[in-house]
């Protein structure tokens, strides 16, 4: 009898991850016939003189800031020296008790302006001051506002914006100074329909920083961020740009997205009241444009714009996965009622859906296979061969997905240059398998948990840093 | 000789200035970014910058401004290249003190006649 | 059952195998390829340069192998798009001469798309407008990026004769951007502005839209009527703002009277917005009175843009900004002065402090 349940939750597991991978594997291809038909390289369009022009949609870049004093400069003049014909950034200092505001004050003289900050969105943080540069005319403002959290900043921030398009940065990622222009093109291209667009974002452990730009790309050095370079290309490559291919794309990386400011003030601004803020957004956006009816894109852009510093250590990747999943958990309750529904179209009948299945639930799947292979394996439950395809199916799959995504950054993108970034790619690809989807699965049990029963919030303060600092960061959502 | 800095990101454009420059029995140093642009200011000393606008990591206009509010740079003379033929990058580019403007595309022959004739107007 | 199982594992291994081949080939031909390429390149460059004074290099350069002009043809097409003037006709002479022309205008025709973009990019560089027609043809092909192309070569082709297809590409039911007919159709000058100015009577909006905007660059003070018809009784609000954004920037005397009409609560507000940042720009004094009382309105945009376009009018805005601070109108229009005046201040330092450093 015991042995039988065993056997059939062995089964059922190697169901599920062989149901899973068959998916990515589709996902993947999409993604590779799309790049294919596009062609990466492409010497003859030159993207400046697309945006030469005088009709380009001006960009308010918005940069939420928290106890940032170690980059923030940085950052800000990184942000600055983005190529694009007009932007502006906001830099929102969210109360921070730090050096943060002195920085910016002492490196762009700035002047306080008594500007009045409009009531478009309730939920916006209590704005304490307005600063610009005094003597340059740099499209630079700083607002210093109480501390009440990055997604009352973002609020903050969308209403100081003075631009029809507007882009929610980290202040500690490192742009691609093509980033605008890439993700911006979308807006140009078809501007009556795309109301949002975001690009993806790299791991920049092991990169080479100097004053904000990344001027070597290469693999982490280290085990555990090696992985996560692996994973986030992976989602990027796979997940993404196969669900822009159908309009069903649910996730802006919060790194890296851009938006037209009409519809996220329509839409009410940013969630306080959610641990995935960006996320959500997007959600809520596809919600409000098919509730209306209208015909509408949001897009994804495989350019890598964003580089981000990811966990190096179990602790703070724990806290990050645990308070992912609890985003996702939270998004899927909060608009329960879209899912499964057909007026909510690829949204409604297969994103929300696939997320449900595959993401939320992967954790107890993953759970339930090493539980099987370690007690059935150590009581004779299941046999050797079984043992051998239940693993096949579940993580050399998963070897062979991430090979696969690669494979199709090698011939795409070809951002890592050298034998010891390609190999470093190879074995963390295989050692993911080994201990870290086991551990990831883990937390983001916790996470699902956490969010069923709405316990306090505990992240507390994000922890960031500067790129010379040997703290670990928080890290974004990919 | 006569000592010209160009900071331009697009490595033929770059080249191209280099050769020009060069047959007109210049002496001159060619970086590919903001910062390295001031870097070379520095230690050339050069009589003349010429700077592209939209670079990585600094813009052009950035560092203008920034030879502007040094003491020892104050006055040397700046030309900006740009790709942006718009009124107002040519009212920002003379408000952080550049002397002269080109857009591109641009003629080699009318940018070599400009930086004589700044270098002429300053050695006034 | 087991058979088949271990079929499938050793498939999966063998494709692991083959991907892990595909990548260590790309790396390894592309990075010696590339190595390859840039030293030829390198080599060889001088020579492109000293072509743009100098024909005399011509036999040579159309005489290189194959090899070394595949280093050096993405520097000759990079600086065609970048230089102006004489310098110009010996780059074209060269790519005619190695039958770059000809293989674009064969390329114009092929099967893969992305031939024919680039075919069609280089036609357009070279400006070669008896390929006209073709290239028109190209604005209906079945694939966006060709057509896209198309567009940008025509306005590249400077001849008037592109903004007729130019403009059925917004209304066809294969479309191209807006943006990049705009462009295009800027490039064309003023030889195309009759069409232009016959398409803000066409019955789909973008194109009317498009009209408009671009006619405000020309500055063609003959579509002024019919601009002045548009923003008043067109049904759609993008065409009107777009009419409203051209007659901002040609900027007649008789523009700013026009403009004030639709500042009032009677316009929808996207209207307001962008008419109280018109009046700003076209700096006429009699406009002063009525921004002023836009600043005690609702919303927030419609009296931030008022009070700085009030600074743009010079004594008489700034007077009115001065009397609003006081609290003439209240302390929600008060505010908005008060910043508007701090704003005055900062650009004035900053005036001062470039002038400064200048002398």
């Amino acid at each position: 009898m015991i042995l039988n349940a065993v056997e059939v939750a062995g089964l059922a597991a190697a169901c599920y991850f062989l149901l899973i991978n068959c998916s990515y594997l589709v996902f993947l291809s999409v993604a590779a016939v799309e790049f294919a038909r596009e062609g990466r390289h492409k010497p003859f369009l030159a993207v400046d003189e697309l945006y030469a022009g005088p009709l380009t949609n001006a960009v308010s870049v918005l940069m939420p800031a928290y106890n940032e004093e170690a980059g923030i400069v940085e950052a800000v003049r990184a942000m600055l020296a983005l190529r694009y014909p007009v932007f502006e950034v906001v830099v929102i200092d969210d109360g921070s008790t730090d050096e943060t505001f002195a920085q910016l004050e002492a490196e762009f003289q700035l002047v306080s302006l008594p500007a009045v900050v409009s009531d478009e969105l309730p939920r916006r943080g209590v704005v304490r001051s307005v600063h610009v540069p005094a003597v340059r005319a740099i499209p630079l403002v700083v607002v210093r506002q109480e501390n009440g959290g990055k997604t009352r900043a973002l609020n903050t921030g969308l209403c100081l914006a003075r631009h029809p398009l507007v882009c929610m940065v980290d202040a500690d990622s490192i742009l691609d100074p093509d980033a605008l222009m890439s993700v911006a093109r979308p807006f140009l291209d078809d501007p009556f329909r795309v109301v949002a667009a975001g690009g993806a974002v790299r791991v920049a452990n092991g990169c080479r920083v100097v004053a904000g730009r990344l001027v070597d790309v290469r693999m982490p050095r280290r085990l555990l961020p090696a992985i996560q370079a692996v994973e986030y290309l992976r989602v990027f490559l796979l997940g993404r740009t196969a669900w822009s291919r159908f309009n069903g794309l649910l996730v802006i990386s919060g790194a890296f997205g851009l938006f037209r400011r009409d519809v996220v003030m329509a839409v009410g601004g940013l969630d306080p009241d959610c641990m995935s803020e960006d996320a959500e957004l997007v959600v809520r956006i596809h919600r409000r444009m098919r509730d209306e009816g209208q015909d509408y894109r949001i897009v994804f852009v495989a350019e890598p714009v964003s580089w981000t510093e990811v966990p190096d250590t179990a602790l703070v990747l724990g806290r990050q996965r645990k308070r992912w999943n609890r985003g996702l958990a939270e998004i899927l309750l909060k608009h329960r009622r879209m899912i499964g529904n057909p007026k909510y179209g690829v949204v409604g009948l297969f994103t929300l859906p696939y997320h449900m299945l595959f993401e939320l639930i992967t954790p107890l799947a993953e759970f339930v296979a090493a539980l099987v292979l370690v007690f059935g394996l150590t009581t004779g439950a299941i046999t050797l061969s079984f043992a051998v395809s239940l693993s096949a199916t579940a993580y050399g799959f998963a070897f062979l997905i991430s090979v696969f995504a690669l494979t199709v950054e090698e011939y795409s993108f070809r951002r890592y240059h050298r034998w010891a970034d390609l190999g470093m790619a190879l074995l963390a690809a295989l050692a993911e398998n080994i201990g870290y989807r086991q551990r990831t699965a883990r937390w983001r049990m916790w996470g699902v948990w956490a969010a069923l029963r709405r316990s306090e919030r505990l992240w507390g303060v994000m922890p960031r840093r500067g790129f010379d600092v040997p703290t670990p960061p928080g890290g974004k959502r990919p | 000789m006569t000592a010209v800095v160009i900071a331009e990101d697009d490595a033929d454009i770059r080249d191209l200035l280099v050769f020009k420059l060069i047959q007109d029995g210049f002496d001159v140093t060619a970086v590919g970014d903001g910062p390295a642009a001031l870097d070379a200011v520095a230690t050339e000393c050069p009589d003349l910058v010429i700077l592209d606008v939209m670079m990585p990591g600094m813009s052009g206009l950035d560092v203008c401004q920034r030879l502007r509010s040094e003491q020892a740079t104050k006055n040397l003379p700046v030309i900006l290249l740009t790709a942006r033929a718009q009124e107002a990058d040519i009212e920002s580019g003379f408000g952080v003190g550049a002397d002269d403007y080109v857009t591109k595309p641009f003629s080699p022959r009318e940018l070599l006649s400009r930086v004589h004739a700044v270098l002429a107007r300053v050695g006034q | 059952m087991n058979s088949v199982g271990s079929a499938v594992m050793l498939a999966g291994a063998v494709s692991s195998l083959v991907l892990g081949v595909l990548i260590t080939a790309h790396h390894l031909t592309s990075a010696r390829r590339r190595s390859r390429r840039e030293r030829e390149a390198q080599r060889l460059r001088p020579l492109v340069f000293r072509l743009l004074s100098d024909p005399g290099v011509l036999p040579e350069l159309v005489a290189l192998d194959r090899r070394a002009w595949a280093a050096v043809e993405p520097t000759v097409i990079s600086l065609l798009g970048n230089v102006s003037g004489a310098a110009r006709e010996p780059l074209v002479d060269l790519l005619t001469h190695r039958g770059v022309l000809d293989s674009a205008r064969r390329g114009l025709r092929a099967r893969r798309a992305r031939v024919r973009v680039e075919a069609v990019h280089v036609v357009g560089l070279l400006r070669s407008r008896e390929d006209l027609p073709r290239v028109v043809s190209l604005m209906r092909d079945s694939r966006p990026e060709v057509r896209v192309a198309a567009a940008r070569t025509l306005g590249g082709l400077a001849d008037a004769r592109g903004a007729r297809p130019l403009l059925g590409g917004l209304s066809c039911s294969r479309p191209v951007p807006p943006h990049v007919v705009a462009h295009s159709l800027l490039a064309l000058g003023t030889a195309a502005h009759p069409v232009i100015v016959d398409a803000l009577r066409h019955p789909h909006a973008t194109v009317r839209a498009v009209a408009a905007e671009v006619l405000g660059f020309g500055g063609v003070v003959a579509a002024f009527p019919l601009l002045v018809r548009l923003l008043r009784e067109d049904a759609e609000l993008p065409v009107r703002l777009a009419a409203l954004r051209a007659l901002a920037r040609t900027g007649t005397p008789a523009t700013a009277a026009v403009l004030i009409g639709f500042v009032g609560r009677g316009s929808p507000d996207e209207l307001r917005i962008a008419a109280a940042e018109a009046l700003g720009a076209l700096g006429d004094p009699a406009a002063a009175d009525t921004l002023g009382f836009l600043l005690a309105e609702e919303p927030h945009r419609l009296a931030h843009n008022a009070s700085r376009s009030l600074l743009r009018l010079g004594d008489h805005g700034r007077d009115i900004l001065a009397r609003v601070a006081g609290g003439s109108l209240g302390p929600a229009a008060a505010v908005h002065a008060i910043e508007a005046l701090a704003w005055n201040q900062i650009t004035h330092e900053r005036l001062a402090a470039a002038a400064r450093g200048h002398t």
